[in-house]
């Protein structure tokens, strides 16, 4: 007699970074990144066909990196398609080193709240040789079932490639509930980027050097510790005073989401308003950005103000809920896909 | 006389010096000691729990593939699901927010989606 047995697992594919929560407890993140070897050398070097996540970048200059999602979605080519592949079955496998040929992997994945069918249905082929059952859900949607909150509130999910809202309101939320923004982690550090050649022409930046400057200095309050980093400036290092770039940058994004939040309050009934306005969750690796549910609170000053509060588990919350919905999901149900 | 005082004061003095540190490490050796007992003690105590518990888990293990023998003897595939606590909020989503409501949208939304041919 052989038995099999059903792993559950909750995936947020993200454009940056991407998790993994399965039903035996495990939970992974990694850079959703592949390398493959430049060269012979690096190839000889590096002894390996391929590397993922932090490995991948750690030896960046030996590799050609690809970053397989834009937007929140996995690109239109047959390179970014089979290195989703590859982070996939590396999360599944690092996450379920038991996992026999015989057992049976349900996974319930996040995508952007407004993905085109394509865009879901491209996940659908890329992980059917590993994956046996796969649901595709709407990435704050997930969030909040995470949460349990079903109840009237917002969710803004920040990511790297968007910026998902979803307004909950008991019932299953509609696309007129949902917005999906671009203006996310990858358009700040490119704000930032501009804005700082634009002051101090020559600067050496890399995308590694902007993210780690947005994840330690990273703010859109009024006031807060100048922003003084040391960078090169042709091999030459120097110290740079760029609390003002960071601001304005930050800014650009935080005014943004403001303004979305703003739309789905405006159109929402107007007897829940208040209570949406005082129920905003802020989530996804954007919710790091110093003060960031007080720009939002602030935006709405002229609606009659309003209550952001960030999620604990910024890396995983959209993972769990993917996982809970698919533990949650009857087996009846999952037979008919 | 005088040398016979010399004589019990140096001794007496001797004396003190060489019982003091031997008394220190006296006292001492006791308090670890005792400290060191009590921590068996309670080592002792939390082993035999957590041995008891796995008495009992051991027990329940055997009492399901027992029973899970039985009832699966005739097939040639059996399922197990990992995760019984899953089972048992499966059982409560009646009653949960979401409601069976929503897995019939999210299975019909995604049965849909395999359909479309755009």
């Amino acid at each position: 007699m052989t038995t099999s047995t059903i792993y559950h697992i909750g995936i947020d594919l993200g454009t940056s970074q991407s998790s993994i929560v399965t039903s035996t407890g495990k939970r992974l993140s990694t850079k959703t990144c592949v390398g493959h070897p430049k060269d012979i050398i690096s190839q000889k070097r590096l002894n390996k066909t391929h590397l993922l996540g932090e490995e991948a970048l750690k030896n960046r200059l030996s590799l050609d990196l690809v970053w397989p999602l834009a937007d929140g979605v996995v690109r239109d080519d047959a390179v970014a398609k089979e290195a989703t592949q590859l982070i996939l079955k590396d999360l599944i496998q690092q996450t379920l080193p038991n996992l026999e040929k015989q057992d049976k992997v349900y996974a319930t994945i996040g995508v952007p709240a407004l993905a085109s069918v394509q865009d879901k249905k491209t996940i659908i082929s890329i992980t059917k040789d590993f994956i046996d059952k796969i649901l595709v859900v709407s990435e704050p949607f997930a969030v909040a079932y995470g949460i349990d909150r079903f109840d009237e509130c917002l969710i803004v999910d920040i990511g790297a490639g968007t910026t998902d809202l979803c307004r909950m309101s008991g019932s299953i939320p509609g696309e007129d509930d949902q917005r999906s923004l671009t203006e996310a982690g990858n358009f700040l550090d490119q704000a930032i980027t501009d804005a700082i050649h634009q002051q101090y022409p020559d600067v050496q930046l890399t995308p590694q050097i902007i993210k780690g400057i947005k994840e330690k200095h990273g703010y859109v309050s009024n006031n807060n510790d100048p922003a003084i980093v040391s960078l090169t400036k042709k091999g030459q290092p120097g110290s740079y005073d760029i609390t003002e770039i960071l601001h304005k940058s930050c800014l650009k994004l935080s005014d943004t989401i403001g303004q979305a939040v703003q739309s789905l309050v405006a159109d929402f009934d107007p007897d829940f308003q208040e209570i949406l306005r005082h129920n905003i969750i802020v989530a996804g690796g954007g919710s790091r950005l110093m003060g960031i549910e007080k720009a939002i609170e602030k935006s709405l000053d002229n609606y009659g103000g309003g209550k952001a509060s960030c999620i604990q588990d910024v890396e995983f919350c959209g993972a769990n809920g993917c996982l809970k919905m698919c533990q949650e999901m009857p087996e009846n149900y999952w037979d008919k896909i | 006389m005088l040398e016979n005082s010399v004589v019990q004061i140096s001794t007496a003095k001797l004396m003190g010096v060489s019982l003091l540190p031997s008394s220190i490490l006296l006292v001492s050796g006791i308090i670890i000691w005792r400290i060191w007992y009590n921590r068996q003690s309670c080592l002792q105590t939390k082993t035999d729990v957590l041995n008891d518990e796995l008495r009992q888990i051991k027990k329940q293990m055997a009492d399901l593939q027992t029973a899970k023998n039985k009832s699966g003897s005739d097939e040639s595939m059996q399922t197990v699901n990992m995760s019984s606590a899953a089972q048992q909020t499966r059982q409560k989503t009646g009653q949960s927010p979401g409601g069976m409501g929503l897995f019939e949208y999210l299975i019909e939304d995604n049965i849909q989606l395999r359909q479309s041919t755009s």
